[in-house]
């Protein structure tokens, strides 16, 4: 069963075509990367899953369940508002830039959604949320502010937080761009830990040692639309593509 | 380590100062006219020649035990013929043990006119801590809704917010003031307002509203669009996202607008003079009229001053009270 499905997604800014016919399918427990050039539209592509950009045209279906069908921005599926809900929160998703709450504890950041949206009991919560920042290695910090952690501690506070909703999927747009590199190990390794638990992951990343190590699958986008998928031995040793074999020659320094 | 805590130790009176500026301030001008009043406080013999004989008859009857001080006054108002509130001066002074000469001391006059004015000028800056306080709170209040309405997407209410704000930032508070005490009741005879409090608290908050809700919005737009795309990510609503996420962190962003929002109330509420509201300014000015002695300005000016000081040390408590996190 497919966990999310596009098809011929397309997403302008104005004039700007910024996804073009972008069709792919992630089946559970997949781990695929997003790799390209910088403006390449893997982070809209990322940020239209979820419905944080609205498409323009195309398909997204969410578990075999079709939430948008839209022509010229106008969606042809009709859905409940609930429905669509309850779809979107199927996918947790952790940001370049971290985006925890900074006036609430850690512990409060994890706690917030699942009590707020998901109406759980407090006490549940607080259960999950502490077995959830162990699983992170942050316990200690439960309750202290985000702004006295580094910003890798950040980032797996922001991990554990989208766990916290229990999704079936999560979406990682960039997670360790804003990172100091010595602190780019530790997120990496709480997301290869989730890998290894068969958790559905959609990375959109330029730590090409991951996507080789962790994916199994890796995307090429360029220019709005994508390029090549495969698997990561024949993208990253025999791309098939030149533009592929271009970027990747720049990244690898090969 | 050890320059360091020396550098501590050297700097600590500075960060003293600094912190306790504005009070200091105060402190200094209250000092400042205090001392002079101290060096030239007459000795007693001119003090106890400038009691009124028959007062002084009548006190010294006092140590036969059969007369107290309040049969000293009653039969000085009655044999005199004075007005209970001078008699209640006398008696001030008298047991301040400060029975002055009032005629030819600049100093001593300002010190017997100081205790004579400060119960009335105290009722009139009560009237202005209060009529401040309630409009600004009411205000806050009032302008989250406009803001949240003004960068609402339904088009009538963000007009209508809009409109509002423009109206009341854009005319003085004093046509404001005058058009709902003067102009209301001839338009519109059923919305008389009849307490003078009341109709200064209106258009008070009315228009602090409007001033108010642009920083409002100002806050709002400063905080992080990350803020609002995780709380979407997470599946919280609007009215979510702005209770639990938004507002609360616009809180430390808005005390330094809002105390000076408050500061400028304060002394905008001279205004409510012209409705004959006893404000501190009313009061002073009443005073002045009465006993055409400059000096109650400087009084005045002092006390809206220490209004100001503590004003400003509790925005700066509460400042750093929300900025726990930072």
């Amino acid at each position: 069963m497919s966990m999310i499905r596009t098809e011929n997604l397309c997403k302008d800014f104005g004039e700007l075509k910024v996804l073009k016919n972008c069709s792919l399918s992630v089946e559970q427990g997949e781990v695929v990367c997003l790799i390209g050039p910088s403006g390449a539209g893997k982070s809209t592509y990322l940020r239209s899953l979820n419905h944080l950009e609205t498409i323009t045209s195309g398909k997204l279906w969410v578990e075999e369940k079709l939430l948008d069908d839209r022509v010229n921005g106008v969606n042809q599926v009709k859905i409940t508002p609930q429905e669509r809900q309850a779809s979107l929160l199927e996918m947790g998703m952790v940001f370049q830039r971290f985006n925890l709450f900074p006036h609430l504890t850690v512990l409060e950041n994890v706690m917030l959604a699942p009590i707020t949206v998901r109406k759980r009991d407090k006490q549940e919560t607080e259960a999950l949320a502490r077995d959830l920042l162990s699983k992170v290695g942050l316990l200690a910090k439960a309750d202290v502010y985000p702004g006295k952690l580094s910003g890798g501690q950040q980032q797996r506070v922001a991990i554990a937080r989208a766990l916290a909703m229990q999704p079936k999927m999560m979406l990682f747009d960039e997670p360790t761009s804003a990172l100091d590199p010595e602190l780019v190990g530790e997120v990496l390794q709480v997301m290869k830990d989730l890998a290894a638990d068969g958790m559905t992951m959609i990375v959109v990343t330029h730590e090409m040692g991951f996507a080789k190590e962790v994916s199994d699958r890796v995307v090429f986008m360029y220019d709005g639309s994508i390029l090549e998928v495969d698997t990561p031995d024949k993208l990253f040793t025999n791309p098939s593509n030149e533009r592929t074999k271009t970027f990747l020659h720049s990244v690898l320094n090969i | 380590m050890n320059e360091e805590t020396k550098e501590k130790k050297s700097t600590g009176f500075v960060a003293f100062v600094k912190k306790h500026r504005v009070l200091l301030i105060v402190l200094a001008v209250i000092i400042a006219v205090c001392i002079p009043l101290v060096l030239t406080a007459p000795d007693e013999a001119t003090l106890e020649s400038a009691v009124p004989q028959e007062f002084q008859q009548l006190e010294a009857r006092k140590e036969s035990d059969t007369f107290n001080t309040i049969g000293i006054m009653s039969a000085y108002k009655a044999q005199k013929q004075v007005s209970a509130a001078e008699v209640q001066q006398i008696t001030i002074l008298g047991i301040a043990g400060q029975c002055i000469d009032t005629t030819d001391n600049v100093i001593t006059t300002f010190f017997v006119n100081f205790v004579s004015w400060l119960p009335s000028l105290l009722d009139g800056a009560w009237i202005t801590i209060a009529l401040t306080i309630s409009s600004v709170a009411a205000g806050v209040i009032l302008s989250v809704f406009v803001a949240l309405g003004k960068m609402s997407k339904f088009k009538p209410l963000s007009l209508f917010c809009r409109a509002y704000v423009f109206f009341f930032r854009g005319t003085p508070l004093l046509m404001q003031l005058y058009f709902l005490w003067f102009g209301l009741p001839l338009l519109i005879p059923a919305l008389t307002i009849s307490d003078r409090f009341l109709a200064a608290f209106i258009a008070f908050s009315l228009n602090s509203a409007a001033y108010c809700a642009e920083n409002i919005r100002a806050a709002i737009e400063s905080i992080d669009k990350g803020q609002f795309e995780a709380a979407k990510a997470l599946g919280l609503s609007y009215g979510q996202t702005m209770k639990k996420i938004i507002i609360p962190q616009t809180y430390r962003r808005l005390i330094p607008p809002i105390a000076n929002e408050f500061i400028m109330v304060l002394k905008d509420a001279s205004l409510t003079s012209i409705i004959a509201l006893q404000d501190l300014s009313k009061i002073t000015n009443s005073i002045l009229t009465s006993t055409g002695e400059v000096s109650v300005y400087i009084v005045s000016m002092v006390i809206y001053l220490i209004i100001t000081a503590v004003f400003s040390k509790v925005f700066g408590v509460l400042e750093k009270k929300f900025s726990v996190y930072e």
